[in-house]
């Protein structure tokens, strides 16, 4: 069910992506991590400060034009280790600088211990990359989003 | 920085050694051996030595994003794409002009083998028979969607658009099967290819002419394009060996360096045929002027995913593949209004005129736009900022100029640049 509402709504995220051109790209609570090395977890904050994201990027690093996973852990800013229950995930990306988003829809999907796989993020270009992670509880949507270069 | 005096190091190393070979080494250069003849002097550096010793790390690495390339990964949903038996068929269907309706064009009436597999037209004979310009087949197999607007996601499924469409070819799947069954030669060809027997019946029509498509795509398959000066010389980098790569000529090398750098012309012209493989708009003006009015990417995923003969569809040897899925993952959005696939570069000079409908007659009328931006229009809401006029030297055209021109590659091999012959 959750992997359902999942991509249902990464395909309507289009919208949100392209609503969001002319936001100042990088919010402070932006994960500041340039391409990340293999595995390496990065952490950041949803844009309200409600969730902590620990986000482990593609092994080998970010590389254009190739279908890319990222493993995403929810959890309470407030309590760093508790996860977030009864959430759903949204993944998009953007090209701040080209005004343009992904060509395909990346894959999300729900483990059961409650973190998010998500697959087939393709970034078609180098250049500057903000991913989107749309955090959904309830009626709440929380960005939270990561600045990555790809070369 | 350790890294790159390491490489200048090996590069005064290599000039070394390349001056030892003078006495008699072997694999000289032509001009090497003459200095040697007339008792000159060892040759003075090549003329990108310097240029060459001078790359870091980050730049070879960028360089070898683009080559050499390698051989076309295989279509999973076409279970003869590397079938030498469905490729000679195929290649028999390419130049066959009974494939069209007046029983005078073939696909290579406006795909030139002379011509690099394209037309040099900017809009190709039969008129009216397309609004876009014929682009070359070459390293076709390198391409993840096809046509201009993406709409087909294999060789196979293009094929049959082509046959299909009343404009183009225009047998159609009936006319097609009927030729491959009821031709001797190609019943004996087909047999050979598919263990199995053509039949024009209604009920297996469809099958033979997906047959017949999927052995046109075998041939094209093998169309390869490789080994120009860009892949000799990306080939000695990779190897570190720099007194090879410094064969390339410093004003291609030059604009190669533009290219990747100021020119920023890799954030689209990206990967082994210098195309990203994905959709863009560069603003350029439309044939005739105006306002541009072709949808391009927005409606070719919409044929794509509506498309019987996709990847996914029952006509498909893997609808299960990673890569057929892909149709499925493409995302729909105004975005794409007016973005047509970023065109290969390899091959370039050999291929005017340029665009999806041939509005530029010279590379150097391409790189004067990219220079100027003049003309250019904006293709709908959400039209790309990624180019600003670049004010390009006339120097720095010349390199870029020379830099696209030793993209080009060597002719597939002699036997497949005509019908094959019949057998007696
Ligand atoms: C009347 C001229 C004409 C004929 C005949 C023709 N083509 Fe083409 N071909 C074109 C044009 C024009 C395009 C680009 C059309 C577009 O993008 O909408 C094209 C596109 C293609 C492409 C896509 C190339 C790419 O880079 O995306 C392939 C492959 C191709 N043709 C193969 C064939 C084959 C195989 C045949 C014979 C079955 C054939 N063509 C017959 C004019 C022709
Ligand atoms: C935003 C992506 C993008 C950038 C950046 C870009 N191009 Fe292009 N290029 C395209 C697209 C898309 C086309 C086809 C446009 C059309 O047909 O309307 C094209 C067409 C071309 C062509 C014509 C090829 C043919 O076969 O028709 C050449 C040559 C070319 N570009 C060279 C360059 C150079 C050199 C640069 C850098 C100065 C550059 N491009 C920057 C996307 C890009």
């Amino acid at each position: 069910m959750q992997v359902r509402v999942a991509s249902l709504a990464a395909a309507l995220g289009i919208a949100a992506a392209a609503l969001s051109i002319g936001v100042t790209p990088a919010a402070p609570g932006s994960g500041a991590a340039q391409a990340a090395p293999a595995r390496a977890e990065v952490r950041f904050l949803s844009n309200g400060g409600r969730y902590s994201l620990a986000v482990s990027g593609p092994a080998g690093g970010f590389e254009t034009g190739k279908a890319l996973a990222l493993d995403v852990r929810v959890e309470h800013a407030a309590a760093p280790g508790v996860r977030v229950d009864g959430i759903a995930l949204l993944v998009d990306a953007d090209m701040p600088e080209h005004l343009h988003g992904i060509n395909r829809a990346p894959r999300v999907e729900r483990r059961a211990d409650g973190s998010f796989r998500v697959e087939n993020l393709f970034l078609h270009m180098p250049g500057w990359w903000e991913i989107f992670l749309d955090v959904v509880e309830g009626p709440w949507t929380e960005r939270a989003q990561w600045r990555v270069e790809l070369d | 920085m350790a890294r790159r005096a390491g490489l200048t190091r090996r590069g005064s190393l290599a000039a070394l050694l390349a001056g030892l070979a003078a006495c008699g080494g072997p694999a000289r250069t032509p001009a090497g051996a003459q200095a040697e003849a007339s008792g000159e002097p060892a040759p003075r550096p090549r003329p990108s030595a310097e240029l060459v010793a001078a790359l870091d790390e980050a730049t070879i690495r960028r360089v070898l994003r683009h080559g050499p390339l390698g051989p076309p990964e295989p279509d999973p949903t076409n279970r003869v794409a590397a079938s030498p038996a469905a490729a000679h068929l195929g290649q028999r269907l390419f130049y066959d002009p009974r494939l069209s309706l007046s029983g005078m064009h073939s696909c290579a009436s406006c795909h030139l083998p002379t011509r690099a597999f394209a037309d040099g037209l900017e809009l190709p004979v039969p008129q009216g028979s397309s609004e876009r310009h014929s682009p070359t087949l070459l390293n076709v197999a390198h391409q993840r969607w096809l046509f201009w607007d993406g709409r087909a996601d294999s060789l196979w499924s293009q094929a049959l658009a082509v046959i299909e469409n009343p404009k183009e070819l225009g047998i159609g799947r009936p006319g097609l099967a009927r030729l491959v069954t009821r031709d001797p030669l190609y019943r004996a060809e087909y047999r050979a290819a598919f263990d199995a027997e053509p039949s024009d019946a209604p009920e297996f029509e469809d099958r033979t002419a997906v047959h017949a498509a999927k052995a046109i795509a075998a041939y094209e398959a093998r169309l390869q394009s490789d080994d120009s000066a860009f892949d000799r010389f990306a080939a000695a980098l990779a190897a570190r060996d720099l007194d090879t790569a410094a064969e390339y000529p410093d004003d291609a090398l030059r604009g190669l360096l533009l290219f990747l750098g100021r020119g920023n012309c890799r954030s689209c012209h990206v990967g082994p045929l210098f195309s990203d493989g994905e959709f863009h708009s560069i603003g350029m003006p439309p044939r005739g002027g105006g306002r541009p009015t072709d949808p391009g990417r927005l409606r070719g995923i919409e044929l794509l995913q509506a498309n019987p003969f996709r990847g996914t569809g029952p006509w498909s040897d893997a609808p299960d593949s990673e890569r057929a899925r892909e149709v499925e993952a493409l995302v729909r959005s105004s975005e794409h209004w007016g973005q047509v696939r970023t065109p290969s570069l390899r091959n370039v000079a050999r291929t005017a005129p340029y665009m999806s409908q041939g509005q530029k007659p010279t590379l150097r009328s391409v790189l004067e736009f990219y220079s100027t931006l003049e003309g250019a229009v904006a293709a709908g809401h959400h039209g790309e900022t990624v180019l600003a006029p670049l004010r390009f030297s006339a120097a720095e055209m010349d390199d870029l100029e020379a830099f696209l021109r030793s993209l080009d590659g060597r002719d597939p091999p002699e036997e497949l640049l005509w019908a094959p012959p019949k057998p007696r």
